[in-house]
């Protein structure tokens, strides 16, 4: 399985591995960066060989404006903005590499994180084959 | 805060600190200050007034799942912590603060005798 499992369409990803550079100033650009007009929250990936999680930050959002939708091999995030509150509206879609089981897929949203939990379909998941031994 | 509890924040990885987004916003009667804290709920939040310096110091429980690699990483998880001096008439004992999506927001009110009044005009 390769690392480059997501293509992202965001034209803010090329910036997201400069994001962490600021460590040093107590993360004060990257707080600038994503107060950025129609910056999309920033979302974590997590891969393994059974499943697919995407943590996105978005402190302040509630859950009930976030819509998320899923294709077998894609998985779209919506959010509405919230008038009164600094929130504008994203719209992000994020390609799997392999099919999901939209079925048993899951998501949470605790302390301003969702967490959306995408199980592998089953023809996905690796597999171990006996070998059968001929006599 | 309970042993249990305890053991439990001392077994969390050791996340680096930074400075939250912070947002004060000022109205006639007093101020409302907003502070994003994404990954950390309540029981994480300690929030102490000292003369008129408010310190925010958080303890972020937020955890990666468990056995799956991460592939992109667009946030990284912080222990945030900032200190505000505030106003001089600010009442610092009406500070009122809660917790929700990731968002801390404490309210706290100017000192009455600041605040504005209607004067009632006498008849001579």
């Amino acid at each position: 399985m390769n690392d480059q499992t997501f293509y992202n369409l965001s034209p803010w990803n090329i910036l997201s591995d400069m994001i962490n550079y600021d460590r040093p100033f107590g993360g004060l650009f990257r707080t600038l960066a994503n107060r950025a007009e129609g910056r999309f929250p920033p979302v974590n990936c997590y891969v393994g060989d059974k499943a697919v999680v995407l943590d996105i930050e978005m402190p302040g959002r509630k859950p009930a404006d976030v819509d998320i939708s899923l294709e077998p091999q894609a998985v779209v995030i919506e959010g509405k903005a919230a008038e009164g509150a600094d929130q504008p509206s994203f719209k992000r879609r994020f390609e799997l590499d392999y099919p999901v089981d939209t079925e048993k897929s899951t998501a949470s949203f605790k302390n301003g994180i969702l967490r959306i939990e995408l199980p592998k379909a089953a023809q996905a998941v690796p597999k171990k084959i006996e070998i059968a031994h001929a006599g | 805060m309970n042993k249990e509890t305890t053991e439990k924040k001392n077994l969390r990885p050791q996340h680096p600190t930074a400075t939250p987004s912070v947002f004060v916003n000022e109205g006639r009667k007093g101020y409302e200050i907003t502070f994003e804290i994404p990954g950390v709920g309540k029981e994480d939040v300690s929030l102490n007034i000292e003369n008129r310096t408010l310190t925010l110091t958080t303890d972020n429980a937020y955890t990666p799942p468990e056995g799956l690699t991460c592939v992109s990483r667009e946030f990284a998880t912080y222990n945030y912590a900032v200190s505000l001096d505030l106003p001089e008439h600010a009442d610092t004992a009406t500070i009122k603060a809660t917790v929700a999506n990731g968002v801390l927001t404490a309210k706290l009110s100017k000192r009455a005798e600041l605040q504005p009044r209607r004067i009632e005009v006498a008849a001579e």
